[in-house]
């Protein structure tokens, strides 16, 4: 986590709450023994942030108890991570819990920048007929964290949340490890055969474990100021630099739900920060702001901080018994808003990997994978992301001045208006991952991508209906292999039924749907048939292909069927037994 | 003065174009990047494909002052 303390949220200055009731949970002592918790768990989480709860929930998705120990009483507070992305929702959405983020998140596709007073760029993200789900949805972080909880009642005692629980103390060993715990109710310790450490970027475990982030700090800060105003101003990621309202600076300003507006600018050079926080500076600032963007309604300040851009990452997220993941593992800056959401990707990777292992379908080298292929995503997340920053909050006098070369060329010259493009967040390709098998076909989506959202007719035992690819992987078992097989009938080889049936003798949870062209007829198997005929263009399906996905929607192959051997081969490979 | 209208490097390209450029110019410094600077346009302006292409470059750098 990169933010600061809150410096300012007093209400005597006509400051006002987040509209979110924070609800406040007991700290819970478990039965002890000898001062230890009686329970060994397959599996500790530390840290009930968005990147532990969807561990949590992946996990137990697979039927994998865990623990979670959260040091606060409630979720979070104060202004974190605001925008979800595409590929964020559709993990969410495996998850279970994407309906409560569409009721709650306000939908965007794009946005625009402002050099003085001129429009100088106009973005917009993928959003093409195929898609299911928006782009980006803004969403306050205590509402992410919240429904992510209230979530994991679903899975009853599979999920058990400490609050107040504070990891205070780690013996990690080669079986396992030990956390030692404090609570407002007294202190015990509790052994896991592995622990996800997800505590955040100021966290414990990573300092504990005496590991060290290595990257770059930037000296560039940002204000940020969440206000209450009501507007009926469309969503959209607005970036004004040089404004008139602030000769000089930069402001980034974000619409959130419930009346809430993100707005953050940037310090100008020589400025005291601890002056710059205080509120008779910031308000007036906020005031010229809204005049400018023609906002007349009365507003309220709810909460003011401060940020300093990092670009920072472990060189490993496995050490031993214990997984990094998210803030804990890696510091990405916000410009382009892949913090959150690499956490929440992190989380995807690690959930299925981490439930093979526990349920002994896989060997501990799979974990491997896990920090080998987000290792690699962070970094991508950090080039992206330092690129980004050194455009919002430029390091040096040379970044500065191409920077004003850039914006003052932007309006009439198209050619340069990509780098003021904010570089959003993209899903990201393990195209280096240890897991993949040489020989697959070219074509797109390539091993490692995830799959390209298309519509499609699922059609199984309750009749037709209208969908999408990613739909596929929401049918049971949860966090299975999906063999996509594009052919011309819905029949398979009885040596594709062989091994599919072999697979699940084995415990090991995989899906098999054939995918034609015309309408299929309802039988007892999935499958699914290319009702707008762009499914198979999509893919680039040009004679019978099997697609073998991952449980994280990645693809892992792709070869010229039946090809038995090639997808019994990529299974075991990812099994490594 | 007439947009640009023959191919254009990828964006992706661009950005890592600028980034290099921009982290040129970090290293030598204030004083060191205006000459930098000339050289790089001399380079470009050089492999313009003739005097009036050149002179169009020259004409649209000089006319992004006018709101600045």
């Amino acid at each position: 986590m990169a933010y600061n303390l809150p410096v300012s949220t007093e209400s005597s200055r006509g400051f006002v709450p987040y509209p979110f009731n924070f609800r406040r949970y007991p700290a819970i002592m478990p039965e002890l023994r000898e001062g230890g918790d009686c329970r060994v768990r397959p599996v500790a989480i530390v840290g009930a942030g968005p990147v532990g709860l969807c561990a949590a929930l992946g996990l137990a998705a697979h039927g994998v108890p865990v623990v979670v120990l959260e040091a606060d009483a409630a979720v979070c507070f104060g202004s974190r991570a605001i925008c979800i992305s595409r590929r964020s929702l559709e993990i969410i959405e495996r998850l279970g819990a994407l309906d409560a983020f569409m009721q709650i998140g306000l939908p965007w596709t794009g946005g625009r920048s402002f050099y003085r007073d001129v429009e100088v760029l106009r973005f917009s993200m993928p959003a093409d007929e195929n898609q299911k789900l928006p782009p980006m949805l803004n969403i306050a972080q205590y509402d992410i964290e919240q429904i992510l909880v209230d979530r994991a009642r679903a899975f009853g005692g599979l999920i058990d949340i400490r609050w107040q629980t504070k990891v205070v103390g780690i013996d990690a060993g080669a079986s396992g490890a030990r956390l030692h715990v404090v609570t407002p109710a007294g202190g015990y310790w509790i052994d896991a055969d592995w622990v996800v450490a997800a505590d955040g970027g100021r966290g414990f475990m990573r300092e504990a474990m005496g590991l060290k982030m290595r990257g770059r700090r930037y000296q560039g800060r940002y204000v940020i100021v969440d206000i209450q105003l009501e507007s009926d101003r469309p969503v959209e990621r607005l970036a004004y630099f040089d404004p008139p309202c602030n000769r000089g600076s930069t402001v980034l300003v974000h619409k959130q739900p419930g009346n809430v507006w993100r707005i953050d600018y940037q310090l100008r050079d020589g400025e005291d920060p601890d002056a710059a926080v205080k509120p008779e500076n910031v308000l007036p600032r906020v005031d010229s702001l809204l005049d400018m963007m023609g906002e007349r309604g009365a507003w309220a300040p709810i909460w003011i901080g401060l940020y300093q851009a990092n670009a920072l990452t472990l060189d490993s997220y496995r050490a031993g018994r214990v997984l990094f993941a998210g803030d804990s593992a890696h510091l990405v800056p916000i410009f382009g808003v892949r913090g959150a959401n690499s956490g929440i990707d992190d989380a995807d990777n690690l959930a299925w990997k981490l439930a093979f292992v526990v349920k002994g379908l896989a060997a501990h080298s799979l974990l491997d994978s896990y920090s080998t292929e987000r290792v690699a995503a962070a970094r991508e997340n950090l080039d992206f992301g330092a690129r980004s920053t050194e455009f919002m909050a430029p390091p040096s006098f040379a970044f500065e001045l191409m920077r004003k070369a850039v914006l003052s060329l932007a309006a009439l010259h198209p050619e340069v208006r990509s780098l003021i493009n904010p570089r959003q967040t993209a899903p990201i390709t393990y195209s280096a991952s240890p897991l993949h098998v040489a020989g697959s076909l070219a074509g797109a989506p390539a091993p490692g991508a995830v799959l390209l959202e298309c519509p499609l007719t699922i059609v199984d035992t309750q009749g037709r209906r209208d969908g999408h690819i990613t739909d596929l992987l929401l049918t049971a078992p949860a966090g299975a292999f999906t063999l996509l097989w594009f052919a011309a009938t819905v029949e398979v080889p009885a040596s594709i039924d062989a091994l599919i049936d072999d697979l699940r003798a084995r415990r090991i949870p995989v899906r098999l749907v054939p995918l034609v062209r015309a309408p299929a007829e309802v039988r007892a198997r999935l499958s699914g048939f290319d009702h707008t005929g762009r499914l198979f263009r999509l893919y680039e399906i040009s004679g019978e292909t099997a697609l073998l996905v991952r449980p994280d929607g990645h693809v892992l192959g792709r070869w010229a069927a039946p090809a038995v051997e090639q997808i019994a081969a990529a299974i075991e490979r990812v099994l490594d037994r | 003065m007439s947009q640009w209208s023959g191919k254009v490097m990828h964006a992706n390209d661009l950005d890592e174009t600028y980034t290099s450029l921009c982290r040129t110019m970090t290293g030598l410094g204030e004083s060191g990047a205006t000459l930098f600077l000339a050289r790089l346009a001399l380079l470009a302006l050089a492999r313009s494909s003739d005097a009036a292409a050149a002179q169009a470059l020259i004409e649209a750098a000089a006319a992004a002052d006018f709101k600045s």
